[in-house]
């Protein structure tokens, strides 16, 4: 592929790493959980990211940086509402919403999110250029445009969005793969037939 | 004559002897939990807990286990890694397998730790089955591994009798 990752490839690889990071959220949660959205798209700048991204106004992201060939960032938002749920679901307990999220609870959180991790970076981690380590999981709470910044690992991204959902608690997941990219002009969405530059070729998984 | 609570605390304390004895290290309880549950039920005793490449190496140097579990991704400290644990571990004990557990399927990773002398690459989550291969490989080390079931029924006995 000369060095470029096309668009469909990289929309085809997310539509499997997202079923991949679905079951494997299912198999954590004993929930059965469905793919609600997915989107694959270019982000020219940090701002644009406030307009498209769908998300309740107070929010708790864990995100991790991978670094390779490019710079990116996996992140696992959800609803502040919905984390003490997401995570009461995690560990087992049935807590109370609203209620604070103590470090046992953080930390399952963390872990979900980097499984989730796990599952884009295997399939989308050599064609984005993400071949690194993730690092170790980071939690920030605040609305959207306070946390925003954290969830891109620079100015021009090639964004992969998934909304996941636990139907029987009603809890909404959103994973935001995000890789550094120079094409950032591109409206978001679409086939682009030429390849992203700065990706490089991916072993085929 | 003994006393039943005195036999049932010997038994007791008989079986944990013959326990093989495990180090986990990994930085998420959440996680030290799960696998605390799926290596006791295979008869390992979790005699430790550590949360980095460091510890681990420091517990593993004063517990003296049987076995270890590794994950790939914990904070560095002392510039200490999972895999520069893992090496050290194996230079001093490398008949002690070392089970490599981690939330990326990275088939580099993978390579390179079962290349190095890993029992094996585990991807969480797990589910029932995760361990199977584990278990497996361990009774071929461990015979006693596989006689857990058999120990477990026998110690019920004698409580009950």
């Amino acid at each position: 592929m000369d060095g470029s990752e096309s668009m469909e490839e990289i929309s085809r690889l997310a539509a499997i790493a997202t079923t991949r990071a679905s079951e494997a959220l299912g198999a954590l949660l004993y929930e059965e959980i469905s793919i609600k959205a997915l989107a694959v798209y270019y982000l020219k700048s940090p701002e644009r990211l406030l307009t498209r991204l769908r998300l309740p106004r107070r929010l708790v992201t864990v995100t991790q940086s991978v670094d390779g060939y490019q710079k990116g960032k996996i992140s696992l938002a959800i609803a502040r509402e919905s984390a003490p749920s997401l995570a009461s679901l995690l560990v087992g307990r049935h807590g109370l919403p609203n209620r604070r999220l103590g470090g046992f609870e953080l930390d399952a959180l963390k872990e979900a999110a980097n499984i989730v991790a796990g599952s884009y970076l295997a399939l989308l981690g050599h064609p984005l250029g993400l071949i690194g380590v993730p690092s170790v999981p980071t939690v920030l709470e605040g609305t959207l445009d306070e946390i925003a910044l954290s969830l891109l690992p620079q100015s021009s991204s090639l964004c992969v969005e998934a909304h996941l959902v636990a139907h029987s608690h009603g809890i909404e997941l959103v994973v935001l793969m995000a890789a550094g990219c120079e094409q950032s002009d591109q409206p978001a969405a679409g086939p682009k037939p030429n390849g992203i530059r700065g990706a490089r070729p991916a072993a085929r998984p | 004559m003994e006393s039943k609570n005195a036999a049932g605390a010997r038994i007791e304390s008989e079986s944990r002897a013959r326990r093989l004895r495990v180090l986990v290290a990994d930085d998420s309880i959440f996680i030290r939990d799960i696998i605390r549950h799926h290596l006791e039920r295979l008869g390992f005793q979790v005699v430790g807990e550590a949360t980095n490449g460091a510890q681990a190496i420091t517990l593993f140097r004063t517990l003296k286990p049987d076995f270890v579990t590794l994950d790939v991704i914990m904070p560095q400290v002392d510039g200490i890694d999972a895999m520069a644990a893992f090496r050290m571990i194996k230079s001093e004990a490398p008949g002690v397998p070392i089970l490599i557990v981690s939330a990326v399927p990275f088939e580099k990773t993978r390579e390179s730790f079962m290349n190095e002398g890993a029992l094996d690459y585990l991807v969480k989550p797990f589910n029932k089955n995760s361990f199977d291969e584990v278990r497996r490989k361990l009774e071929g080390i461990f015979p006693r591994v596989g006689n857990r079931a058999v120990d477990d029924a026998f110690c019920a006995d004698k409580r009950s009798s």
